[in-house]
């Protein structure tokens, strides 16, 4: 499983070098279209509802290139300022977004849980998930 | 058997002091063998369940720790990786995590709702949970085969209200085992009591677990045990120890206070009869003391303890009553000494007073000695009854023998002197007795006197005045036989009136001679005289009559012819020739013994006859004056009586004592005669 | 009291040493909170230390030491906080010492949410008054200076006890309009500024990207007070970007029975050298009409945060009047 998720990674990694990767905001969900502000209101947890559903949104660990992409172009939230939010958000008693720690897990989730929210690069999308959002960086 | 014992002091002490000593100590050792070893015992008992208590604790808070690490990691923001299956591996790396830091023989099961096993740790153990999960619908934990487990739902850390799964814990109850003791003397275990599961060392020895209480005291073990609470819901954790160690130390204590109390058991009775003694002893030798000196009266010696206060006060006091003692002794032999002194002062008065011959001398005497006795001066007496002397005084009566009665002597005044004792009166009703007394005897004598001389000079005159008529008559006597012519008739009428005459002068004769004698006027001329001649011219005399009568008479000497006495020789003649008459008078038939012997100093003149003899009555009288002896003989020989009195009498006056002897009627007498032989002439022939 | 210190001190370090064993797995941070036990639970806390000094007095203390625990279920979510407000003050007015300490348990914030729609969710309970930004997150550590600007000291009240209801709608822009109800006495309301039994306010806010436009209004009646209606109304900005921020509040109050007006109002503005270095400088300037004041004055400080949750903060400010200038020092946690 490991191994697998380094061959991943290092195909991340070049094809990034080679073209700019794209990403999706995705969902099994039955879920609109979203703006890039909505997302970054659910992913910091502002919104938590949207057409009745329970949004339950799941970031990838710090590291990965598709997080880092996601905090750069949709939130558009440097580390620390993210830390600055989500340490103020405690003091108001918000909890930051579930994480998972491998793509695998994350679709798992997506596939397991309803209303989960997610970003995966657009190759790891599966066609029955529901696009929400697209960027590339 | 105990009032002998309680009658001595020692015993009494020894008892006592035993009793006190022991009472105390055996209240000590029954306290000490009973009551504290009880306490001892629950305090040992309740040491072990302190301390089991504690593992109790421990336990249970391990396992409640170990529950709320389960149920934490339940709740845990990973395990909604259950959903994923774990893909990530987060919840086994954690469970393992868990697994290592909790260092025990434990595993983690992770099923997800659908009863599928996402994960265990560690790695290497048995995948498979021997278990229906459903088991845990009702109880949120099981203990089967020596294993807890513990199951918890996890539910969506973004949904609260989804099941996502169950983590189960498997721990092995072994792991408790470290808080359990496993030595030689001390074991202590788990034991579930239904199905008798054990965890750790299970001793053998049979236990019977109560509710009501925690503590088990067998032959070899104390055990103790307590019922677990929480998760080991019907486990108990028992605690034994070996007998032996964990009584050890009571066991020792109970050694300790027997031996103690045998000891000073031995040293309360040692000391006790030590100490009994020791009190007793000064009282022992005290009464040895007293003895001796009762003993030997010797009431000088003194007592000297210093033992104790009270023996010491008990000698000073003993010491003055031997000295009270000894002084009232010492004031007992001189007041003795002081009426001895007085008594024979009193004997001497009484000596004195019987010596004087007259009333006056008698009287003056009495009060002189009667005023020094009771030394005062102001004892007088007066014989006039009369008398206007004042004060206290006495009247003396004397006894008129011819009134016989009591006469009026005289009155003792005392002045102002008192008798201060009773005796002090006695001795002076004794002294005035006495001084009466001597006064009657003296007025007794006087009288006496006087009367006796009196018939003296009566008789004497009166003989006097009868012998001149009776010379007359025998002178006109023997004229008539002599010269006148006269008839036969006449002849014997005046023969008779001539023998008449005679004896009457006879009689009158020693009348007067023994008036004489009374009146004291016998003229007596002692002179040295032969005796044999006296006696022989006697015999010769009086021979004839007795020969007359046919009687043999025998005359014997057994004295040299030499031989002298001093006496009046007439009145000596006159002694043997009244007996020698009186024994021819009173034998009708036999012999008449004449005797002349030696006898010591004496010689003795014994005439013996074979008359008639004397009874032993009439023995006593026979030497009265005027006394004749009834007989037979009496109407034959008329006699004055005198004969013998004045034998006697007379012999008394020339040193002569005439006896006389008879063994009884018709047996004969004997007269002797004792004389002293004036020590020249005593030489035997 | 030193029993609670330490229990607090024992806690905040056990803190850290879990932070230690979780953050490999779990990404914990300090400032972030702990789970704890099989609750619904998250726990944390915050404290600060604090020295100041002017030319009437040189003071330290010992502020805010306070825990807090939150939650959710389902739509249901609430959040309690206790306090020890000034556990320890030591002050120094030119030579004379004053130590106090109050060992009060306060209730900081006691609510619970329920969010009715994607739009709507409402409140009841004890909460930070939404007024501006400042008094969302007043407490020391969150603050960018140890002192607060004027108007979110004296223009409303702080806490407000009772229900709010809040509708936003985010799209291409958001938008959030707040309503706060207060018709009883507050609880625990000795900290609060004013002690209100009567409370109505409105917010309006409008975000776009990095900058959000606020306006508050309401008005406020004090429990000991007058039975008077004091009426505010502030205007609020906040522009942020990833190295500097702006922030902008003023307020006024109004009061009918005083007729006069006072007014607060600050601009702040904000520079992060790096994300541990920050210097900040503040004007303010305020009309006190009771007292007939009304000056500017200015705030120069400087933050260090190893962490975002630690602060280590020094401000200077600098009045007209020169006896007023104050240095203040601060140590604040948040866990």
């Amino acid at each position: 499983m490991k191994q697998l998720g380094m061959v991943l990674l290092a195909l991340v990694i070049s094809a990034s070098h080679l073209s700019a990767q794209e990403y999706a905001v995705v969902s099994f969900s039955p879920l609109p279209s979203l703006k890039r502000f909505q997302v970054k209101a659910i992913f910091l947890k502002k919104m938590t509802y949207l057409d009745g559903v329970h949004l339950i949104a799941v970031n990838l660990p710090p590291d990965h290139n598709a997080r880092k992409s996601f905090e750069k172009s949709c939130l558009q939230m440097g580390r620390s300022r993210l830390r600055e939010y989500w340490t103020k958000a405690h003091y108001l008693g918000h909890r930051p977004p579930l994480r998972k720690d491998s793509l695998e897990s994350v679709q798992r989730f997506l596939n397991t849980v309803e209303g989960t929210v997610s970003y995966l690069p657009i190759e790891e999308v599966a066609q029955s998930m529901n696009i929400l959002y697209r960027w590339s960086d | 058997m105990f009032s002998n014992v309680f009658k001595s002091l020692k015993s009494r002490l020894l008892v006592t002091l035993i009793g006190v000593g022991l009472l105390p100590l055996l209240i000590l050792l029954s306290y000490s063998l009973f009551l504290s070893q009880k306490k001892m015992t629950h305090q040992i008992v309740q040491e072990e369940y302190e301390r089991s208590h504690v593992i109790v604790r421990l336990i249970e808070s391990d396992l409640y720790a170990l529950e709320r690490e389960v149920a934490f990691l339940a709740k845990l923001d990973v395990m909604d990786d259950i959903l994923v299956e774990d893909l990530d591996q987060r919840i086994v790396r954690l469970l393992q995590q868990k697994v290592y830091d909790t260092n025990a023989s434990m595993n983690y099961y992770l099923y997800s709702t659908k009863e599928k096993l996402i994960a265990h740790a560690p790695r290497n153990s048995d995948h498979a949970l021997d278990l229906d999960l459903k088991i845990f619908e009702t109880k949120p934990y099981v203990i089967k085969n020596g294993k807890l487990y513990m199951a918890t739902k996890v539910s969506a850390s973004f949904d609260r209200s989804r099941d996502i799964g169950t983590l189960v814990l498997e721990y092995d109850l072994r792991n408790l085992e470290r808080y359990l003791v496993k030595s030689e003397h001390v074991h202590s275990y788990l034991l579930h009591v239904s199905s008798d599961e054990t965890v750790g060392h299970k001793v053998q020895a049979p236990l019977t677990l109560s509710e009501e209480k925690h503590s088990d005291i067998d032959a070899n073990y104390v055990s103790v045990y307590e019922k677990m609470s929480g998760v080991l819901e019907g486990w108990y954790l028992v605690y034994r120890v070996d007998k032996g160690v964990a009584l050890g130390t009571l066991y020792d204590y109970v050694w300790f206070i027997l031996m103690a109390a045998m000891s000073m058991i031995i040293a309360v009775l040692v000391l006790s009869h030590y100490f009994s003694k020791m009190i007793v002893a000064p009282i022992a030798r005290f009464t040895e003391v007293i003895q001796e000196i009762s003993s030997r009266q010797n009431y000088a010696r003194r007592v000297s303890f210093d033992a104790y206060e009270e023996v010491e006060q008990l000698s000073t006091a003993f010491n003055t009553m031997l000295e009270t003692t000894e002084c009232a002794l010492h004031a007992l032999s001189l007041e003795n000494q002081e009426r001895l002194k007085r008594l024979t002062q009193l004997i001497e008065i009484f000596n004195s007073i019987s010596t004087t011959e007259t009333v006056n001398v008698c009287t003056t005497l009495a009060i002189q000695e009667i005023s020094n006795i009771l030394v005062t001066t102001e004892l007088s007496f007066s014989q006039e009854e009369n008398s206007t002397q004042e004060g206290v005084y006495k009247d003396l009566y004397v006894m008129d023998f011819e009134q016989e009665k009591r006469i009026f002597f005289g009155r003792l005044y005392f002045g102002n002197h008192q008798f201060t004792h009773a005796y002090e009166q006695d001795l002076f009703d004794a002294m005035t007795n006495m001084m009466i007394l001597q006064v009657e005897r003296i007025l007794l004598k006087e009288r006496t006197h006087t009367m006796s001389e009196a018939k003296s000079s009566f008789i004497s005159s009166m003989s006097h005045e009868l012998r001149t008529p009776l010379n007359a008559i025998m002178s006109a006597t023997q004229y008539m036989l002599v010269y006148e012519t006269l008839s036969e008739d006449q002849v014997d009428t005046v023969a008779n009136i001539a023998s008449s005459a005679e004896y009457l002068l006879e009689m009158i004769n020693n009348i007067l001679d023994v008036a004489k004698i009374e009146a004291g006027k016998m003229e007596v001329s002692l002179e040295p005289c032969r005796l044999r001649s006296l006696i022989t011219s006697s015999c010769t005399m009086l021979e004839l009559l007795a020969q007359e009568k046919g009687l043999a008479f025998s005359l014997q000497f057994d004295v040299a012819e030499v031989l002298q006495v001093e006496t009046d020789a007439r009145y000596f003649q006159q002694i043997l020739v009244n007996l020698l008459s009186n024994a021819i008078k009173f034998t009708e038939a036999g012999y008449i013994k004449v005797a002349l012997y030696q006898e010591a100093d004496q010689v003795v003149v014994s005439i013996k006859d074979s008359g008639v003899g004397i009874s032993p009555s009439d023995l006593k009288n026979l030497f009265q004056a005027f006394v004749q002896v009834d007989n037979l003989m009496q109407k034959k020989h008329k006699g004055s009586g005198l004969g013998l009195s004045l034998s006697r009498k007379i012999g008394k006056e020339i040193g002569a004592n005439v006896v006389l002897e008879s063994k009884g009627l018709g047996e004969g007498t004997e007269a002797k005669i004792y004389i002293t032989v004036l020590s020249d002439s005593s030489q035997i022939s | 009291m030193r029993k609670k210190l330490r229990f607090l001190f024992v806690f905040v370090l056990s803190l850290f040493i879990e932070n230690g064993t979780l953050s490999a797995d779990d990404g914990y941070q300090l400032g972030e909170g702990v789970q704890v036990g099989s609750l619904p639970l998250y726990v944390g806390g915050y404290f600060s230390l604090d020295y100041t000094n002017n030319e009437s007095y040189e003071q330290y203390r010992l502020d805010d030491l306070s825990l807090l625990g939150y939650g959710s279920y389902e739509k249901f979510s609430y959040l309690a906080e206790v306090e020890y407000k000034e556990l320890y003050l030591y002050r120094d007015e030119n030579g004379t010492i004053s130590e106090s300490s109050d060992h009060q348990l306060q209730i900081e914030r006691l609510y619970g949410d329920y969010a009715f729609n994607e739009h709507v969710s409402g409140r009841v309970g004890k909460y930070n008054t939404p007024v501006g930004f400042w008094n969302l997150v007043p407490i020391n550590v969150l603050r960018e200076t140890t002192s607060s600007p004027l108007v979110t000291e004296i223009i409303y009240p702080e806490y407000t006890t009772g229900a709010a209801l809040s509708y936003s709608t985010i799209g291409d822009a958001s938008f959030r309009a707040d309503v706060m109800l207060q018709f009883t006495e507050g609880i625990s309301e000795t900290y609060n500024n004013y002690n209100t039994d009567e409370h109505v306010g409105l917010g309006l806010s409008y975000g776009l990207d990095d900058l959000v436009l606020k306006a508050n209004a309401g008005y406020f009646n004090l429990h000991d007070g007058p039975d008077e209606r004091l009426y505010y109304g502030v205007l609020s900005f906040n522009y942020e970007k990833e190295d500097y921020q702006f922030l902008s509040e003023v307020g006024w109050r109004y009061s009918d029975r005083l007729q006069q007006t006072n007014y607060a109002g600050y601009l702040q503005g904000l520079y992060r050298l790096t994300p541990q270095h920050i210097g900040i400088v503040r004007l303010e300037r305020y009309a006190d009409r009771s007292t007939r004041v009304e000056e500017g004055f200015g705030v120069l400080g400087y933050t260090y945060r190893p962490w975002y949750s630690m602060a280590l903060k020094s401000e200077y400010s600098v009045h007209s009047d020169a006896d007023l200038n104050t240095f203040i020092l601060s140590f604040s946690v948040l866990f």
